[in-house]
């Protein structure tokens, strides 16, 4: 209780100095959102968890506790309610105090959060707290009761984020990630889903903007999840042997369930790595071998620490080969695909919309080199995929499309690209694949949905702005890497050049797309701020240039119209005789200060930002140009960084 | 009475009571004997409902034991390591044991507590062994719990304490229907107080007797004897052992009393008497009849 309530007043005392050099807090002091709460929440369920019930660890004080005239269940309750008190008054007094502090008007809505602050620090400590329990209920040793802690809290995140991924992506082909997955790992990681819960890590979230009804489904889940370990807690209790004291593990059901999921990962684990050493080409032998090799030695581990002794390392081996014949036929499932995951493509009827990203085609942050490598984690497409809704007709042309990209997958013939790919299924969940762009011919075939209106709105963030904005004070900033000018517009202005923008993006063919470079670009934000919506501004783009022009605006300016003075090259070579691809790199710099090379460059120059089409306008991303322009204003220069159009 | 009937505990591959069938009697002393791993322990843990059972039945007037607060609160148990808890005083013991057994007295608990010299305030853990089994004791009997399941209570105590602490037991047994059930691996520490034994071996009961009421087949005689050595021998008697001390002759003879008393008055010695036995003495009749050395089952 003492260390409870310090924690919770560092906190108040946190909040009302309005710093963090007390503590480490996120930005939220009031609401659920706070970090420093969440810590404290975690830190208390462990160790309430672990002081509670650690007589249990003990066959002396076991013997003390069972031997007393009280029914077990009154044991459990007497410990288990013990420890929620020690969080839960603090903790409702710390936050009461916060509003109290920081609202002195005490207004409804943070006193709200400030509820809404307890009920989150509640689900998340009740989660862990039970988790805890779980830990010690089922070992009787306190070192093995807090590996097992960690074994619980990690091993959703472990297996399902990283392993099953791991194997996804080494033989799936078409694999950019999977909802299911996903899913998983949210509900069932405790950290994960108290860190969700919460409204942590998600950008925008922070103080005000947590709402219970856009959190509720991660609340119930903290709570179901909490509600169902609650059940078996009252079980293992009851049932738990008292000689179970200083043991390993208290149920020997409990060993072989624990034994085959601690072994089972870290066997496949073991298979990768493996295979990583055959190299791509390597064959399912690699893989089986790992498995082996990897089954061996954590068997034998888990034997060793359940059982206290060395020579155990070989003991149960039946089920040490039947745990390895498990992990060969997981592994094997997936090298030979018995899944059709790479064959899978969704039926039409079934598919709400479409969206799809291919790397390389309007990129937000391009470097041509990294074309071939996969999309997977890429924001660009994550971005699309939330924006864009390829349906009707777009949608049939986009599976047609997709039907001839899939059987590429089944050829091992080099990607030029990727393109990713999220089915929006009718049933609500979302399927993502990827696949490999081989040929020009794809890219034509893809024509007719580059240029829809659909298509634009998903990669145009520009367009996916209204009304609204504009009455918030939104305003447009138009730059071309040498200026940056903010147009004086009224409300009526602002909606005109959205108009034209709009018209002038809907007539833009991929022709002009891979033909020309844009010559500009606007942004849309708030006041003060450059994180927006983004629109380029291609020469097609007559209407937007001209309105531009008309507020005195050198929309339509190339970078070759401006008096260069000098250009100067940096190009990165990499050395020979290094043992990896990347080696290491070292830096050339050419100055080209004649106007006849200026003159013979300067065309092919572009600002480094328009390399949004490496796919399609492919540029030396080795060499950088720091092309020196010189200023308007008296004997000023601007330096813009550029690249140049292969 | 507590009845124990047909009772089995194994821990992993050990099997620490087999099939044990037992009656413990209201109001009496019963001694559990054996060796360490006989049993003896885990039998008390299993009467104490600390322990379930793998087969069998365990109940205590009628009733079962395992997490029946009702029947638990008729029973003491007296482990061999006392756990108290950290920064605990006698006067936090009374307190929680008031609260935990209905019929605990505090104030004899305390006025006992201040007999034997401990202070209500001073931290237990700064007791020695005996003072804490002392003060464990005190609790046994102040919960005034109608059995008390004790063990090895007398291990690792100096005489003066071992005595101190029987006195308590026997005073206590003096004042109300008190049962007791004493678990040890040493027959003579339970020689002067038990009404009834049992002999444990490798998780079974090997013989259970009424020491009262005992009638047993072994006498020992100590006399002066013209020739020790051969006339005992030709006297026909079944001798189990034999010791000369200077003219003084002790034997432990097999039979029936007036078969002895016949064999030896037929020898016609100088002077001669029975001498009661130990219960060692006795057992070694009781255990070599089914085959079993009595200085292999206890130490």
């Amino acid at each position: 209780m003492v260390l409870s309530c310090y924690l919770f007043g560092m906190y108040v005392l946190e909040t009302a100095s309005g710093g963090s050099g007390l503590l480490w807090a996120g930005d939220d002091r009031l609401g659920p959102g706070n970090q420093t709460v969440m810590a404290i929440s975690i830190l208390l369920a462990v160790l309430c968890g672990i002081q509670g019930f650690s007589y249990l660890f003990s066959q002396d004080r076991t013997d003390f506790y069972f031997s007393l005239p009280v029914r077990r269940r009154t044991l459990f309750s007497a410990a288990y309610w013990n420890g929620l008190l020690i969080f839960a008054v603090p903790c409702f007094i710390s936050h009461l105090l916060c509003w109290f502090i920081k609202d002195p008007k005490h207004m409804g809505d943070s006193l709200y959060l400030a509820l809404a602050g307890v009920l989150v620090a509640g689900a998340g400590f009740l989660l862990f707290y039970h988790i805890t329990l779980l830990a010690v209920l089922l070992t009787g040793n306190i070192v093995i009761a807090a590996g097992l802690l960690a074994f619980f809290v990690f091993y959703v995140s472990v297996t399902f984020g990283i392993i099953v991924q791991m194997y996804s992506k080494m033989f799936f082909q078409t694999f950019y990630q999977a909802d299911w997955l996903n899913r998983i790992n949210l509900y069932l990681s405790p950290l994960d889903l108290y860190q969700r819960m919460a409204g942590l890590g998600e950008y925008g979230t922070g103080a005000g903007r947590w709402s219970l009804h856009d959190y509720a489904p991660y609340l119930a889940a903290a709570l179901g999840l909490a509600a169902v370990l609650y059940v078996l807690l009252r079980v293992f209790f009851y049932r738990r042997p008292a000689e179970a004291a200083g043991k390993a593990i208290a149920f020997p059901a409990a060993q072989l369930v624990l034994r085959f999921l601690f072994v089972v990962p870290l066997g496949l684990m073991g298979g990768y790595f493996f295979r990583l050493c055959g190299g791509q080409s390597g064959s399912v032998v690699w893989v089986l071998a790992g498995i082996l090799a990897a089954v061996f030695t954590f068997h034998g581990l888990a034997e060793v620490i359940f059982q206290f002794r060395f020579r155990a390392m070989l003991s149960r081996q039946r089920q040490m080969f039947l745990t390895a014949g498990i992990c060969a036929l997981i592994a094997c499932s997936f090298y030979w695909d018995l899944w059709g995951y790479d064959s899978y493509l969704p039926e039409e009827a079934k598919v709400s919309s479409v969206s799809v990203s291919i790397k390389g085609m309007d990129d937000t942050d391009p470097y041509s080199e990294f074309l071939k490598e996969d999309l997977r984690n890429d924001s660009m497409a994550e971005s699309r995929f939330r924006h864009m809704e390829l349906t009707g007709e777009r949608k049939a042309a986009v599976l047609d499309w997709i039907r001839g990209l899939s059987e590429h997958t089944e050829g091992k013939q080099e990607a030029m690209t990727y393109a990713a790919v999220a089915y929006h299924m009718k049933n609500g969940s979302d399927i993502y694949r990827q696949y490999p762009v081989v040929s020009s011919e794809d890219l034509e075939a893809f024509q007719p949905i580059y240029e829809s209106g659909e298509y634009k709105a998903g990669t145009v963030s520009l367009i996916s702005y209204g009304e609204e904005d504009i009455d918030n004070g939104y305003e447009f900033t138009w730059s071309n890497g040498v200026s940056v000018l903010t147009p004086d517009l009224s409300g009526e202005e602002k909606r005109e050049l959205f108009a034209c923008y709009r018209r002038d993006l809907e007539d833009l063919s991929m022709k002009e797309a891979m033909g020309d470079v844009p010559l500009g670009m606007l942004n849309f934000a708030k006041e003060g701020s450059m994180n927006g919506g983004i629109g380029y501004i291609y020469p097609s783009f007559t209407e937007t240039v001209n309105f531009l022009k008309g507020k005195g605006i050198p929309a339509d300016k190339k970078l070759s119209d401006y008096e260069i003075l000098k250009i100067v090259a940096v190009t990165q070579e990499k050395e020979s005789g290094s043992w990896n691809d990347y080696g290491r790199v070292s830096l050339k710099r050419e100055t080209i200060d004649g106007k006849a090379k200026i003159k013979a460059l300067e065309n092919k120059l572009m600002y480094q930002k328009y390399g949004i089409q490496p796919l399609m306008q492919p540029y030396d991303a080795d060499t950088e140009y720091q092309v020196v322009i010189k200023g308007n204003e008296g004997d000023t220069i601007v330096r813009v960084d550029c690249v140049a159009l292969k | 009475m507590i009845e124990i009937r047909e009772i089995s505990k194994s821990f992993e591959e050990v099997k620490a009571v087999n099939n044990v069938t037992l009656t413990i009697q209201d109001g009496a002393v019963t001694g559990l004997l054996g060796t360490n791993g006989a049993g003896k322990t885990t039998l008390l843990r299993i009467a104490a409902g600390i322990l379930r059972p793998d087969e069998g039945s365990i109940t205590a007037d009628g009733e079962n034991i395992f997490d029946v607060p009702a029947v638990k609160e008729k029973i003491f148990f007296l482990p061999d390591k006392p756990y108290f808890f950290a920064n605990a005083t006698t006067a936090s013991l009374a307190r929680f044991y008031k609260n935990t057994y209905p019929d605990f007295s505090a104030e004899r608990f305390l006025e006992l507590a201040k007999y034997f010299g401990f202070e209500e305030n001073q931290r237990l853990r700064t007791f020695s062994k005996g003072m804490k089994k002392q003060v464990s004791i005190l609790c046994a009997v102040c919960a005034n719990t109608k059995y008390i399941l004790c063990d090895e209570v007398f291990d690792g105590l100096d005489p003066v304490v071992r005595q101190s602490v029987t006195g308590i037991l026997r005073d206590e047994m003096g004042r109300r229907e008190l049962t007791l059930v004493i678990a040890s691996h040493n027959l003579r520490e339970l020689e002067e107080c038990c009404d009834y034994i049992g002999i444990l071996h490798k998780g079974g009961v090997l013989l259970s007797r009424d020491i009262q009421n005992m009638e047993y087949e072994i006498h020992k005689v100590q006399g002066i004897f013209k020739d020790s050595g051969k006339e005992l021998l030709s006297a026909g008697l079944s001798l189990v052992s034999c010791r000369q001390t200077g003219f003084l002759t002790t034997l432990l003879a097999r039979g029936g009393k007036e078969e002895v008393r016949a064999a030896i008055e037929s020898l016609e010695p100088e002077c001669w008497e029975f001498l009661p036995l130990t219960l060692e003495e006795i057992f070694i009749n009781e255990t070599e009849a089914i085959g079993y050395d009595i200085k292999t089952l206890i130490s």
